[in-house]
């Protein structure tokens, strides 16, 4: 499988090109699925006026329908700039040579949850039991996963769902014992949901969602990071980053994405399973 | 009868009518409920597509972001199957199909309907709508799909054919039953139309037609009505076009027969109507005129004009100024030829227009005949202007002679003459005046016989002139001893009575004339003057009626009472003496004054005179108190004064002289106009004082003499005093206009000529005269000193030229007249009546002043111009009241001091006892005795105050010896009564 990955990356570039070829000359920005489509095209309609506006061509916000579609789609090109979680940015930079540019100031971390009225005092009190995670290549899925295996700690069965909100229910419930989701997630939860849960752990800083712009607009980076910095700016960058307690854009530290490597080659071992 | 289709018929075009109409409607209904179908349809696809867009959208939006294709595939499957349409295709952006059903990939895509049809095309009608997916402004691709219409379709062609059937059931029951219907409501009209056809036929009485309550059974009773009436109104048609062509055939009759002319004329101006009369006065045939130009035809060219400018009006109204006139004008004959014709026009309206009718008669012959009379007129009027002028040149032939008879026996007999002398000169100068008398009547009657007798309108005391005819009748009733009965109603003779206006003198003539022929023709008993009025309006009928107890006249002697020339018979001629001509003039001037006259006689049983005239009362502020004053004169003006007498005849200048020396005039003489003219040049102006010019002399007549001296300014105030022997009136009006002051007729009498020398004098100015009057003035001192407070008594009677009794006499007439004026004044002013208020200040101020009071004179000024100002004087009116009652009881007082009659020093008679006042009797009788004409002037005035001394014989005596200038006799019969 992994001799055919190249051609159809391949196949699915030069569809992209052709695609693009087709019609006018398109910026498309692919963010990852962390959420709804809708709320993504929402979240980031702002984002992408101001790049319309500033570079003067025409912007698409596109999505996938899964973290690994996406990083499928990510890997085959199809995205001019990619918004996506470290590890995946880690994986187009090393796999599909994008260009790193930034990402958020705020600290991204993976957080363990169990029901704060439960008996899971320490991670080994999960072995045996069941663990949910968001979706299989998603960074807090792997940094939990990572974790239990630290803890030496083996669950009953990892079951993934699709949203923050479905694993603190599903927890509240007592359906499972233990959540991976990612510590913003959580703070964005109601107060009463989150009165019921408990962080077992908490990962280290890792890096967000870092932007990433495909090699073939290299030419365009100067532009497109001044149109970012820029956009980081305007009032509605600012409510976007204080609505998601982003706080703003930064620059990303030497080697900051080698800490992801780890995470990257996992995803790209599922991205390898999944085609 | 031509058979008639089905739509020829009232039924089949109500039919046609009927069904076309549904047709119409139903037509109208199906398309408009079709198209509301249509609309309803359209307009619920459009709703559905776009009620299914948003939600296949959002379904679509999320999938479409995250390029989910089989999502967007699988949502596009299951809203195929449930959605009823035909396909579904989603694409991209850029164009690509991403998700697609029921629509070959191979295919291209649909276009977007334009409009939604629903009509059949042979395919499957379908609605293609193409739908943008957006979200949050970014697109993300469009959706296309198409409706399928096939059972809209469906369904619409059904309820088309549904409908349309229907219709066609409904439009072939109603012409059913409309059919039906048209039957029988026009079951009648059948027969009603047989009776038609055989009314048109002539058959005026076809059978009845049924009836009924229906509109066709009333119509066919109007019918039976209309049938029966049609044959009634032919009959009576019938009976007039008979009539009328009876009435034709009578009139064509009458204007074939008629002498007269008789055209008509169209508004166009052709003959439409031509008489044989007509051919014959103008001499076209019938068929020569009828359809020509009328006025090209007859009418003269110098009428065009004026036809063509009231021809429009003609035709506009049918009116015009020779409408219904007859006019003398000329028509042109055939030839040319101008015959004077008498032309009727009237005008008929007919076709619309109005023509005009002419009646033509010839009138050549009736011209020819006013022609003659004309110059028959003229020629009388020649006549009478001839007899005029004869009749002016007799007057004047025969009173140059009489005038000196007169005036000389007259002055014979002021002279020392034997009593057979005496007797002989009286009867040459009774029979003078007698004879003039007898002239004065010819001519009288002469002029109103002319119709040259005029009559003056002037206002008059009617009881003054009574008295007057009393006072000159007197003497002849005393000579009779007839009692004289005088007897009128106090309304006409009071000293208030209402001022006349009419023809004194006329008046008194005539009545003069009753009352001597009353005293002629009675020997003994009475005569009696009575005098009644009843008022009309502003007139007054005032009867006079002359009773006498004489001979009386039998019926046919009344008969011919007034014819001229006639007198009862020849007896009375013989008898009595006379012209025949009194009753005919007097008659004649009561005819001319308005009046008439009635007798009522018997013989032997008197007669009694009836004459009612009628006279207009005069406006306040026409009293003839001038005139009153002037009758009174006094000659003493004349003495000293010189006069220049222009006179060819030697008689009449030794006449003239004689008369006027007797009065202190001192008379120059010229024998024509020239010497006249010559004289006065030669002297300053003042010298002469008066000119008495006669108007007939030789080398300069007395009109041409007048005009020169006129022309000379410096001669304005000298009077001139026309002397003629002329009696027609425009005489004198002519002397007027020459200038001239004063006319006298020959014969003369003295007081003739003194009097109007005084008037033409006082004309001038009277100063002067009055002026010469030194011891005049001086006689009148004693008078004067009597004073009457506020009046200027001294200025008062030299107003009156010094004389005191014309003074008296004014006092007398104010206080009788004039005792109210102010009061009267004041009533003019409460009523606003400026006018007659002015005329009575006017009068007051006159009347005042000549009594010499001048301050209520200046007050009386003053009201009168405020009354001519229009402003209100009631205030100076009320202040005068005081003053003027003063003045009135102050003359008063003084009329009780001197008596009513005073008169300067030695002429005073005395009141109580005048027979024994010496110095007055003295002076009457040193005049008598002197020949002095102030002799009869003198007895004139007082004798009225004998009448209780002197027996009526006495009077009657003395009044006859002066008329006849017998200055001697009547001295001895004064004397003689003195001395008794």
């Amino acid at each position: 499988m992994k001799r055919f990955y190249p051609a159809i990356v391949f196949v699915l570039l030069l569809l992209s090109t052709g695609i693009a070829s087709a019609g006018e000359d398109v910026l498309v920005i692919g963010v990852a699925p962390h959420t709804s489509p809708r709320v993504i095209l929402e979240m980031y309609a702002p984002l992408r006026l101001h790049m319309e506006k500033t570079l003067g061509m025409p912007v698409e916000i596109v999505t996938a329908p899964n973290f690994d579609i996406f990083a499928q789609r990510g890997l085959a090109q199809e995205f001019d700039l990619a918004v996506t979680t470290g590890h995946q940015a880690r994986l187009f930079q090393k796999d599909a040579h994008y260009i790193p540019l930034l990402t958020y100031k705020a600290d991204f971390k993976s957080v363990a949850l169990v029901s704060a009225k439960g008996t899971i005092k320490e991670p080994s009190d999960l072995k045996g039991k069941d663990v949910l995670g968001l979706s299989p290549a998603s960074l807090v899925t792997l940094w939990g996963q990572h974790w239990l295996a630290e803890n030496q700690v083996a669950p009953k069965s990892i079951k993934y769902v699709s949203a923050s909100d479905s694993v603190a229910q599903l927890l509240i419930s007592g359906d499972a014992t233990a959540g991976f989701t990612s510590l913003a997630n959580f703070q964005k939860l109601d107060q009463g949901v989150r009165d019921q849960l408990r962080i077992l752990a908490e990962s280290k800083p890792m890096v967000g969602r870092v932007y990433l712009l495909n090699n073939r607009r290299a030419a365009m980076q100067k532009d497109i990071e001044a149109a970012l910095w820029g956009f980081a700016e305007t009032p509605e960058a600012k409510t976007y980053f204080e609505t998601n307690k982003l706080d703003g854009y930064r620059a990303l530290k030497p080697h900051e994405m080698d800490e992801m490597d780890v995470y990257a080659d996992e995803t790209r071992k599922l991205l390898g399973n999944v085609q | 009868m031509k058979r008639m289709y089905p739509w020829q018929t009232v039924r089949g075009r109500l039919l046609f009518l009927a069904v076309g109409l549904e047709v119409l409607m139903l037509t109208v209904l199906i398309i408009n409920s079709i198209r509301l179908l249509h609309s309803a349809m359209s307009s619920q696809v459009q709703t559905q597509a776009q009620q299914f867009s948003p939600v296949l959208i959002a379904a679509l939006t999320a999938p479409l972001a995250a390029r989910d294709y089989a999502t967007m595939q699988a949502v596009v499957d299951e809203s195929r199957t449930k959605g009823g349409l035909d396909y579904i295709v989603v694409v991209d952006r850029y164009g690509h199909r991403l998700a697609a059903n029921g629509w070959p990939a191979e295919m291209p895509l649909p276009e977007l309907s334009k409009e939604l049809s629903l009509l059949e095309t042979g395919e499957d009608p379908r609605y293609d709508v193409i739908v943008p997916i957006e979200f949050q402004r970014q697109s993300l691709g469009e959706l296309h799909f198409g409706v399928n219409l096939s059972q809209i379709v469906h369904a619409r062609k059904v309820l088309l054919l549904q409908g349309v059937g229907i219709a066609a059931i409904e439009i072939f029951l109603s012409s059913l039953i409309l059919l039906f219907l048209g039957f029988w409501l026009t079951r009648h009209m059948k027969s009603l139309t047989q009776a038609s056809l055989e009314v048109a036929a002539g058959n005026l009485s076809p059978p009845r037609v049924p009836e009924g309550n229906d509109d066709v059974g009333r119509l066919g009773a109007a019918f039976n009505i209309m049938s029966r009436v049609i044959a009634e109104r032919v009959n009576e048609l019938t009976v007039a076009k008979e009539i009328a062509e009876a009435s034709e055939a009578q009139l064509r009759g009458i204007t074939h027969s008629a002498n007269d002319a008789i055209l008509m004329m169209d508004p166009q101006g052709a003959i439409t109507y031509w008489n044989p009369a007509a051919e014959r006065i103008l001499g076209y045939r019938s068929e020569e005129a009828l359809g020509h130009n009328l006025h090209n035809l007859l009418v003269p060219e110098r009428y065009l004009a004026v036809h063509r400018e009231v021809y429009p009006e003609f035709l506009r109204t049918g009116r015009g100024n020779a409408m219904g006139k007859t006019l003398e004008v000329f028509a042109r004959r055939k030839g040319g030829q101008e015959i004077a014709v008498a032309l009727s026009l009237s005008a008929v309206f007919l076709y619309g227009a109005w023509h005009a009718v002419g009646i033509l008669r010839d009138i050549t012959v009736l011209k020819q005949h006013e022609r003659e009379l004309e110059q028959a007129r003229e020629a009388a009027e020649a006549a009478s202007r001839a007899k005029t002028e004869f009749l002016a040149n007799m007057s004047h032939e025969i009173r140059t002679p009489m005038n000196a008879i007169i005036g000389m026996s007259y002055l014979a007999l002021q002279s020392d003459l034997t009593s057979k002398q005496r007797e002989q000169i009286t009867y040459l100068h009774n029979a003078a005046e007698s004879l003039i008398g007898i002239i004065n009547q010819i001519l009288d009657f002469s002029k109103i016989e002319a119709g040259k007798m005029t009559l003056e309108q002037a206002p008059f005391v009617l009881k003054d002139t009574l008295d007057e005819i009393i006072r000159l009748l007197k003497p002849q009733l005393d000579e009779k001893s007839l009692e004289l009965q005088y007897e009128g109603e106090d309304g006409v003779l009071a000293q208030d009575a209402p001022l006349l206006l009419g023809d004194a003198l006329r008046l008194r003539q005539v009545l003069i004339n009753l009352l001597s022929n009353a005293a002629k023709f009675t020997q003994e008993g009475f005569v009696r003057l009575g005098v009644t009025s009843c008022t009309t309006d502003n007139t007054l009928r005032v009867v006079f009626s002359v009773q006498d107890s004489g001979i009386g006249m039998s019926a046919e002697q009344m008969s011919r009472l007034f014819e001229e020339f006639t007198q009862a018979d020849a007896s009375t001629t013989r008898q009595y003496g006379g012209t025949g001509l009194g009753m005919a003039i007097a008659g004649k001037l009561i005819a001319l004054m308005g009046g008439r006259i009635d007798v009522k006689s018997q013989l032997g049983q008197g007669s009694c005179f009836t004459v009612e005239i009628p006279f207009e009362v005069a406006l306040v502020g026409q009293a003839p108190l001038r005139e009153r004053r002037q009758r009174i004169e006094n000659y003493d003006a004349l003495r000293g004064i010189r006069v220049l007498l222009v006179e060819d005849n030697p008689v009449n200048r030794l006449l003239a002289v004689e008369i006027l020396a007797k009065k202190g005039v001192v008379t120059d003489i010229a024998e024509n106009g020239e010497e006249a003219i010559r004289k006065l040049q030669s002297l300053p102006p003042e010298t002469f004082r008066a000119m008495l010019l006669d108007l007939q002399m030789p080398v300069l007549d007395g009109y041409e003499t007048s005009r020169i001296i006129r022309s000379d300014p410096k001669f304005d105030a000298l009077p001139i005093i026309a002397l003629s022997a002329h009696v027609m009136s425009f005489e004198k009006e002519r002397c007027r206009q020459l200038g001239m002051n004063g006319y006298i007729n020959k014969p003369f009498s003295p007081e003739e000529l003194w009097t109007t020398l005084v008037r033409a004098m006082r004309k001038d100015e009277t100063g002067r005269a009055v002026s010469s009057l030194q011891p005049v003035r001086e006689s009148l001192q004693s008078m004067t000193e009597l004073g009457i407070n506020g009046v200027n008594l001294s200025a008062g009677i030299k107003r009156a030229g010094g004389d005191g009794t014309l003074y008296a006499k004014i006092v007398e007439e104010v206080l009788d007249n004039f005792a109210s004026g102010c009061e009267d004044l004041l009533e003019f002013a409460v009523h606003k009546d400026s006018k007659s208020g002015q005329a009575l200040a006017h009068e007051l101020r006159g009347v005042l002043g000549a009594l010499g009071a001048e301050a209520l004179e200046n007050a009386l000024a003053s009201i009168e111009e405020i009354f001519s100002n229009g402003a209100d004087p009631c205030g100076q009116i009320q202040a005068l009241v005081s003053p003027y009652a003063d003045l009135m009881a102050a003359l008063r007082g003084y009329l009780g001091t001197t008596g009513k009659a005073p008169e300067p020093a030695g002429n005073q008679p005395h009141q109580e006892s005048p027979v024994k006042d010496v110095t007055w009797l003295e002076a009457l009788a040193d005049h008598l005795g002197k020949g002095n004409f102030e002799a009869i002037e003198m007895w004139e005035r007082n004798k009225i105050l004998l009448g209780n001394h002197f027996t009526p014989a006495e009077l009657a005596q003395i009044n006859r010896a002066l008329q006849q200038f017998d200055f001697a006799c009547a001295l001895e019969c004064l004397l003689n009564r003195a001395e008794r």
